[in-house]
């Protein structure tokens, strides 16, 4: 359940820089993100949502829910460091993390 | 009214950063490496292996404590779990206070070497090496002041949704500040936590008030009340000896549901009216103070149990707990670990920021600044290998082995104040980074050649904890150098520009 929520985190962090005009230039310099700001920030939110809802729903909530708020940080970490070193990644590990978050699930 | 309101919360960000912000830098530190106490208190006891059984073992220290101090009024143990091997004993001996390490496999001190482990960083993080009640006083200021800093901080940072991503390199001030932003905020709600249950573990020592009111003097009625299911007796003065210790150790365990024991106490040994007390382990959920069984020591009858039920009490215990990270599974553990490094960072990156955001004022005063926060910062993790360096290297057996490790731990410290003060602080920089990093990179080499637990031993035998100490050991050291590097990389700019000014 950690790695799936995590997994997820990450897109949604990924889909949240994205949605930001300023990291869509970095990771995608022909501005073809550029129209898609409000489903991108969507999409972040969502992610996010439901990996908190991930969480919520297993065994030990309470120690789930520290876990939790410290894997934000290292999930957010690692888009800024994407950012700052291997910005055209990013669309790319954000979507891969998505499948890779349904299969942590199903394992 | 709104620029004039940030202002001078930008004013009060500065100012309450800098006053203890060394100080806050050093308890940030050391309250990460707090973290992993239990695992730094085994790599400092290389001798001991772990036990399985943490029942059998916490008896045969029992047994061993009968032989050892017999007419002690109590003795207090901390049973071995997974992450500590050793049975930590502690116990009056006449004006004394005694502290033992326990092999978990003979429930005996021999052939252990005498070092304070992890204890040393979590007392420092607390106490800062000062008397009491003066440096918990001093630490729970700090704090106070960093719990200002950081919303004051938040006040400030006018782009926190904006600049939430934002980290830029090689810009000088500007790629500073946003090291400085990115480190906080995004860790920002550990950065909370951490600093108001870290000023709350202290609040009965700083606003005594409110108990002051409701108990006076009256401290005995107090700690009843505050823990309840503590069971005293009197002696009776008819020497008994303790009964069958494992059987009340397993039935405890039974009585928690199969969770684990973490401290024993043992009051009156030796005497037929001797109570063992039984904790649950800490590590086993969120509040701090569990269950709590009291047997009679002789018949092993079960004469208490306790387990805290009040709103108020339980919502303590929690934030005390979260403070202590105790209960955290692995996971959890590294994050609190990763966050705790990226506290010290937002803190050492604001006292760099301190001296780059005043580039007018090159006086004194500025010039101290800099060059104390060179030698504190860079120099406390040199500190910490040289404690760990005097751990391997300081012969077993020696006369004050622990005062040892612990004199190597600040004579380095202020070795590395005074080099920062001496040098011009571009190069102090890149000089106790690199020292830093030869430290932190050898400490595995020298572990090695003066333990039979070396990283390559530790990892053929899956030895998880060893290797990982020594593996994170390599990851501090490798970055230090790479910073060094870098840093050394930068320097020719530095003397050409400032030449003419002095010529």
């Amino acid at each position: 359940m950690t790695m799936a929520s995590a997994l997820l985190l990450l897109a949604a962090y990924a889909a949240l820089s994205l949605a930001m005009r300023r990291h869509a230039a970095q990771a995608v310099p022909d501005g073809r993100l550029v129209r898609h700001e409000a489903p991108l920030r969507i999409a972040g939110w969502t992610f996010l949502a439901a990996s908190l809802a991930l969480r919520l729903a297993a065994p030990g909530w309470r120690a789930g829910v520290v876990e939790w708020v410290g894997l934000n940080a290292a999930a957010a970490a690692i888009v800024v460091l994407a950012l700052l070193y291997r910005p055209r990644w990013l669309p790319a590990m954000g979507l891969a993390a998505l499948p890779l978050a349904l299969l942590a699930l199903i394992v | 009214m709104k620029t004039g309101f940030r202002q001078s919360m930008a004013w009060l960000h500065g100012w309450a950063g800098l006053v203890l912000g060394w100080l806050l830098f050093a308890m940030a530190l050391t309250g990460t490496a707090t973290v992993f106490r239990s695992e730094i208190g085994d790599w400092m006891r290389p001798e001991v292996t772990a036990a399985p059984d943490q029942v059998k073992a916490t008896a045969a220290a029992i047994r061993y404590l009968e032989k050892a101090a017999p007419n002690a009024p109590a003795w207090y143990l901390t049973a071995p779990d997974d992450r500590q091997s050793t049975i930590e004993a502690s116990y009056a001996d006449g004006d004394d206070y005694r502290f033992a390490a326990l092999d978990p496999n003979s429930g005996r001190p021999d052939g252990i070497r005498e070092t304070l482990g992890g204890e040393f960083f979590y007392r420092f993080h607390f106490e800062l090496q000062l008397p009491y009640p003066w440096g918990r006083i001093l630490a729970s200021a700090a704090g106070m002041l960093m719990l200002v800093a950081l919303i004051s901080g938040i006040i400030t940072h006018r782009r926190i949704f904006a600049d939430f991503f934002t980290l830029r390199t090689g810009k000088g001030k500007r790629s500073w500040l946003d090291a400085h932003n990115v480190l906080g905020v995004l860790a920002m709600p550990f950065h909370l936590m951490i600093t108001f249950t870290g000023v709350l573990t202290l609040v009965t020592l700083t606003m005594p008030w409110g108990l002051v009111a409701n108990y006076g003097k009256d401290t005995t009625t107090m700690f009843a009340e505050v823990a309840p299911g503590y069971f005293e007796r009197e002696r009776s003065g008819r020497p008994a000896p303790l009964g069958d210790v494992e059987a009340i150790l397993a039935d405890a365990r039974r009585r928690f549901d199969g969770g684990r024991i973490g401290n024993v106490a043992v009051e009156n040994p030796g005497d037929a009216a001797a109570v063992i007390q039984v904790l649950r382990d800490d590590a086993d959920q969120l509040g701090y103070s569990a269950g709590k069984l009291a047997y009679d020591g002789v018949t092993g009858r079960l004469l208490a149990a306790y387990a805290e039920d009040r709103p108020a009490k339980k919502t303590f215990d929690v934030l005390y707990g979260l403070h202590m990270g105790r209960f955290a599974p692995w996971v959890s553990r590294w994050l609190y670990f990763l966050c705790g490094l990226a506290l010290s960072a937002t803190i050492a990156s604001g006292l760099v920021l301190w001296t780059v955001s005043r580039p007018e004022g090159r006086g004194f005063g500025h010039h101290l600044v800099a060059r104390l926060t060179v030698g504190t910062v860079a120099g406390l993790p040199i500190a910490m290998a040289a404690f760990f360096w005097a751990n391997r290297l300081a012969p077993v057996g020696l006369a004050d082995r622990p005062g040892i490790e612990v004199r190597a731990f600040f004579l380095c410290w202020a070795a590395a104040m005074l080099f920062g003060l001496a040098r011009a602080p571009r190069r102090g920089w890149a000089e106790l980074t690199a020292m830093m990093g030869l430290g932190w990179l050898l400490l595995p080499l020298v572990s090695a050649l003066t333990t039979a637990r070396g990283l390559p031993a530790s990892l053929i035998h899956g030895d998880w904890l060893f290797a990982g100490f020594d593996l994170v050991a390599l990851a501090i050291g490798c970055g230090a150098l790479m910073t060094a590097l870098h840093l050394h990389r930068r320097q020719p700019a530095a003397p050409r520009r400032r030449r003419p000014a002095l010529a």
